[in-house]
């Protein structure tokens, strides 16, 4: 059974259409590119599957389920934002997310965050804006989800701070699971993905494997995304 | 999974709310304290101007002003502090979270329900606590008592009445709460500016439940308990006699203003105002629900 699967997905706020008939499959166990450049639908499309938006048509499916508490349990979320609350304490949100979810491993977010040199001790507000992305990259790989969604999770940081992220996605993810990564920075991400799906306008363009991808075109996934969204 | 949402909701907003609290509870009791020792040295020997001058004259205006403003300040402060909590996590930057935790809307809708609920009740609870430590030293308090006491012996519903005030002010608290709640979730839908949605949506909401406030009571008011009111003997106001008691006995002012039929009256209104908030509530809760349900929107 798909991991996440959508169905005619469509999106629209007030006329403007985010997403449109977009459909598309992904098995479990793989890393997925959500590629599109800015506006393409990437971040419409991962907040559905969260159930922050309600789709205007169509269906999005998460383990055969719609978007609801059952799925939460299962699917691990990065936004694109800061979503703790600045006066809490570190180890609060430890507490938080071992209260809340079942499969969140508070030793590994430890762990993970020791390595950054932060403490638990510390109030979100006292950590600088790469720290407080890193940290939150911390909280939602030290749980052994099903479905990661990471929203941007390179976007605006600098090189450095990218590798680190990078390697913290590829060395704390559960291997059963599926990753889907949603960028437009495709030149450092490409050598870690499996599969991508290309958006544009709403719509889903294109779907397939890295593999296959270069094979057939005989060129990168980064320069077949130049080709595909050339201005 | 409600309990460990209400902890964190409490966690949250008694940061602070609590400050505010205490604040107001120091102020109230060292006001009351202040106007005790006032009165019992102006029993002693004097007006309370001849013990203490200028100074505790001023005092007094001053401590007066300051329970005054620090319980507005108080009551202000809760009803901030609720409805930004609920704007920020529900459909703020902390929404991401909150609606990826997996709990149900139901759930994160009423935990935030009884959180709110029990600070505005709290509030109103402290407000009276601290009246109440004011009549204490004046006597006041142990005259309403007595006066209470008398009429229940006669057969005023008195103990009804207070029943239902309590209750009325538990419903009405969570159905203001409610109210707050539903026009923060329906202002976005209304206007692109959130702020600016959400105030609409409460203008809105307000005017609808004066219409409905003032369409209830006319059609309650018309029948029996009108006829009830404009019967003879029911007139609340004092003939000759009570006048005369009064002037004999001040302490029984309480049970002399307040005939049974009176009580009866403001039973009939007390639980009429009670129905008409509980009605109110289920549809704050209804439009609430619907709104976080089906027209999220965290763009």
């Amino acid at each position: 059974m798909a991991i996440l699967e959508a169905k005619d997905l469509t999106k629209r706020f007030g006329q403007t259409p985010a997403l449109e008939k977009a459909s598309f499959a992904l098995e479990p166990g793989r890393i997925v590119g959500l590629l599109g450049p800015n506006g393409s639908g990437k971040t419409t499309l991962i907040k559905l599957a969260n159930e922050l938006l309600v789709p205007t048509e169509g269906e999005i499916l998460v383990d055969g389920m719609k978007p609801g508490v059952e799925t939460k349990k299962i699917v691990s979320y990065l936004p694109d934002c800061m979503y703790f609350d600045d006066h809490m304490k570190v180890g609060d949100c430890l507490e938080l997310f071992t209260d809340f979810y079942e499969d969140f491993d508070a030793g590994k977010a430890q762990e993970m965050l020791a390595q950054l040199g932060i403490k638990k001790e510390l109030l979100f507000k006292t950590l600088s804006k790469g720290t407080k992305e890193k940290a939150q990259l911390c909280f939602v790989m030290s749980r052994h989800a099903k479905l990661y969604l990471l929203d941007e999770p390179i976007g605006g940081v600098d090189p450095a701070a990218r590798d680190y992220i990078l390697a913290t996605i590829l060395k704390n993810y559960n291997e059963d699971a599926t990753v889907v990564i949603s960028t437009h920075l495709i030149a450092d991400i490409e050598k870690i993905l499996d599969e991508v799906v290309f958006l544009s306008w709403g719509r889903v363009v294109r779907h397939q494997s890295t593999d296959e991808l270069r094979e057939q075109t005989g060129k990168s996934v980064d320069e077949v995304f130049r080709e595909v969204y050339k201005c | 999974m409600l309990s460990k949402l209400v902890k964190y909701e409490f966690k949250a907003t008694s940061r602070t709310i609590l400050w505010v609290f205490l604040a107001f509870a120091v102020i109230a009791a060292v006001s009351a304290i202040f106007f005790g020792n006032l009165v019992t040295q102006a029993e002693a020997g004097g007006t309370a101007t001849d013990t203490g001058g200028t100074a505790k004259g001023l005092a007094a205006v001053l401590l007066f002003f300051a329970y005054f403003a620090s319980m507005a300040v108080m009551m202000i402060v809760v009803v901030v502090v609720v409805i930004s909590r609920f704007a920020r996590t529900m459909l703020g930057r902390q929404a991401y979270l909150t609606h990826t935790l997996p709990a149900s809307r139901e759930q994160l809708l009423l935990a935030k329900l009884i959180t709110g609920s029990i600070w505005s009740i709290a509030s109103t609870g402290l407000v009276l606590l601290s009246l109440f430590l004011f009549s204490l030293r004046e006597g006041g308090w142990g005259d309403m008592v007595k006066g209470l006491r008398e009429m229940a012996a006669e057969g005023s519903p008195i103990g009804q009445s207070i029943t239902l005030l309590a209750l009325l002010i538990v419903v009405s608290a969570t159905a203001g709460t409610l109210m707050f709640y539903a026009a923060i979730s329906w202002g976005p839908n209304l206007l692109k500016n959130r702020v600016g949605g959400s105030i609409l949506a409460f203008i809105i909401l307000y005017i609808a439940t004066q219409i409905a406030s003032f369409i209830a009571l006319l059609g309650a008011f018309s029948g029996t308990a009108m006829d009830a009111l404009a019967a003879p003997g029911a007139d609340s106001a004092m003939d000759a006699a009570a006048q005369e008691e009064l002037l004999a006995d001040p302490s029984q002012s309480f049970a002399i203003s307040f005939s049974v039929s009176d009580f009866d009256s403001m039973n009939y209104l007390l639980g009429m105002q009670t129905i008409l908030w509980v009605c109110f509530g289920v549809v704050f809760w209804l439009l609430a629900r619907y709104m976080l349900r089906r027209k999220l929107n965290l763009a």
